[in-house]
């Protein structure tokens, strides 16, 4: 029996309370399970598994559908191609491009260094890794095209506007910054920020961008202007993902305890047309997040060799009729 | 420990440049500056919570503050020993329960430097992050000509090190160097202890 027949789905459940309806699935890889994330469709999800293999499941059944062998465990990850292929960020720089289905190596680019950050445009035609402080712009080809700076420390998160012509990067120095694509020059950075943004989305009219991080506090950043717009009340905690429903109403937040990121801390779910609080999903210690095409909120836990998946619904913004 | 420019100094004081016509100057500069070089401090993990603007202080400590008074000091210098005098440095650290303070400015500042480019604050010893293994202080050093010196200082009274840093000092898997552990003087009764800690950081140039 092959480590790929071991990954077995050991719990799968739908609960329901008042406020709505929770499917999840529990899934045993054979060894421990690094770095999740979900395809941008949110039917997949796929981590390391041990040091040398990534599992892709389906969601929300949770079956197993590839495994793909790396020479070590990567330094990040990320679909691409709608959740078709996987960007593997290797340690010794080089970040290759694997198809889900057969596992094939499909490109090939070699950095200087592993590349711990990855975007990519929606059309798939752009690529944007980060190592330390230095952004590096890739095209379809795997050509460098671009390379941006933060001062100092990592890139924490980076983003494309969904026509891919503005690249938002966010730095443990404090800085946010939005890059053009076209003419590689700095645009502007997002005045009066003290502490870091660990997560940028931009909103679905590419209008706005959404931050958040140490600080706790969303923003809603006007992305002509590099202005905050709005922010959204602050919670205790801080945030680490974000992501926005297919209708771009809806705003969803994963937190972290600053007191200790392994502790539990709640999925927090805004109306971002009023920036009101809808609901505070409290599954424990979430690793990811990501709506599907359903406007379904999908996240994960994961805990050793096990990945909990859960589906949710968010009811209270279809109530409110926002 | 001599500098390139103590050791020059002291050769044209006794006139020994004046007296080895085979060498120049330059040739013996070379030779000092390769023989005194100092290696830069090793840099280490930036940590989510740093924080912009903090304030010039030397003293982070109140009264009302658990845990025990700590006193840092050091010089910043670069590779060739010499003061880095227009050096920012700043500091930041989690209070004695564990705690980072990012709604404001509790333990972290930005320090002011001598003339020979010396440091020195007051504070507590932080206590233990709760996902991280050791004690530690975070430093960011920014000079002009200069590549960021991002770095962070532990102590070898940390426990985890059970009383053998040379030994345990990797039980934390991001001390990637044993240079970054310091000793730990401890002075006064049992009720009332200090600690101090000498740490001089080396900067390279761009």
């Amino acid at each position: 029996m092959t480590a790929h027949a071991l990954s077995v789905v050991i719990a799968l459940g739908v609960c329901t309370t008042a406020a709505a309806q929770t499917s999840v699935v529990t899934v045993k890889a054979p060894a421990d399970i690094g770095g999740p994330l979900f395809a941008p469709k949110g039917d997949r999800v796929a981590a390391s598994v041990g040091r040398d293999r990534i599992s892709v499941w389906s969601v929300p059944d949770g079956r197993l559908i590839q495994t793909l062998e790396v020479p070590a465990r990567p330094a990040a990850k990320l679909f691409a191609a709608g959740g078709d292929q996987l960007l593997v960020a290797l340690r010794d720089g080089t970040i290759e491009l694997r198809a889900v289905a057969s596992g094939a190596t499909v490109r090939r680019m070699k950095a200087d260094a592993a590349q711990s950050t990855l975007a990519t445009t929606d059309d798939g035609r752009l690529l944007a890794s980060a190592a330390d402080e230095r952004i590096t712009l890739w095209d379809a080809s795997g050509k460098v095209t671009r390379t941006f700076a933060h001062e100092f420390g990592d890139v924490a998160a980076l983003a494309f506007s969904p026509d891919g012509t503005v690249l938002a990067s966010a730095g443990l120095d404090a800085n946010v910054h939005l890059w053009d694509v076209a003419t590689g020059q700095r645009k502007a950075s997002v005045p009066d920020q003290l502490v870091a943004t660990f997560a940028l989305t931009f909103t679905v009219d590419g209008k706005s961008l959404l931050m958040a991080g140490a600080a706790g506090t969303i923003e809603v950043v006007d992305v002509a202007t590099a202005s905050v717009t709005r922010r959204l009340p602050a919670q205790k905690y801080a945030v680490f993902a974000l992501s926005v429903s297919p209708d771009g109403k809806t705003l969803a937040a994963a937190c972290f305890d600053v007191d200790g990121a392994t502790r539990p801390a709640p999925v927090t779910i805004w109306d971002l047309g009023s920036g009101r609080l809808l609901r505070r999903l409290a599954p424990g210690t979430p690793e990811a997040i990501g709506f599907g095409p359903d406007g379904q909120l999908r996240y994960m836990l994961m805990k050793g060799p096990e990945l909990t998946i859960g589906v949710t619904s968010p009811p209270a913004n279809r109530r409110s009729g926002s | 420990m001599l500098t390139r420019r103590d050791l020059l100094e002291r050769c044209a004081a006794f006139g020994v440049l004046v007296g080895a016509p085979a060498l120049d100057v330059r040739t013996i500069g070379a030779f000092w500056e390769q023989a005194d070089a100092r290696k830069p401090t090793p840099p280490n993990a930036l940590g989510p919570f740093y924080k912009k603007r903090a304030p010039d202080a030397r003293m982070l400590r109140t009264k009302a503050d658990a845990g025990m008074p700590l006193a840092v000091n050091g010089r910043i210098v670069d590779t060739r020993g010499e003061a880095v005098r227009d050096a920012t440095v700043e500091i930041w650290h989690a209070d004695h329960g564990g705690h980072y303070d990012l709604a404001g400015y509790r333990f972290r500042a930005k320090l002011p430097l001598d003339a020979e480019a010396r440091y020195q604050f007051d504070t507590v010893m932080p206590g233990h992050y709760p996902d991280r293994v050791c004690q530690h202080v975070h430093y960011l050093v920014t000079a002009p000509g200069h590549k960021p010196l991002i770095t962070q200082l532990y102590f070898a009274t940390d426990p985890v090190f059970e009383g053998d840093p040379d030994k345990n000092f990797t039980k934390d898997p991001l001390i990637q160097s044993r240079e970054l552990v310091r000793p730990v003087r401890i002075t006064g009764d049992p009720k009332e202890m200090y600690a101090a800690v000498a740490f001089e950081l080396c900067m390279e140039r761009r």
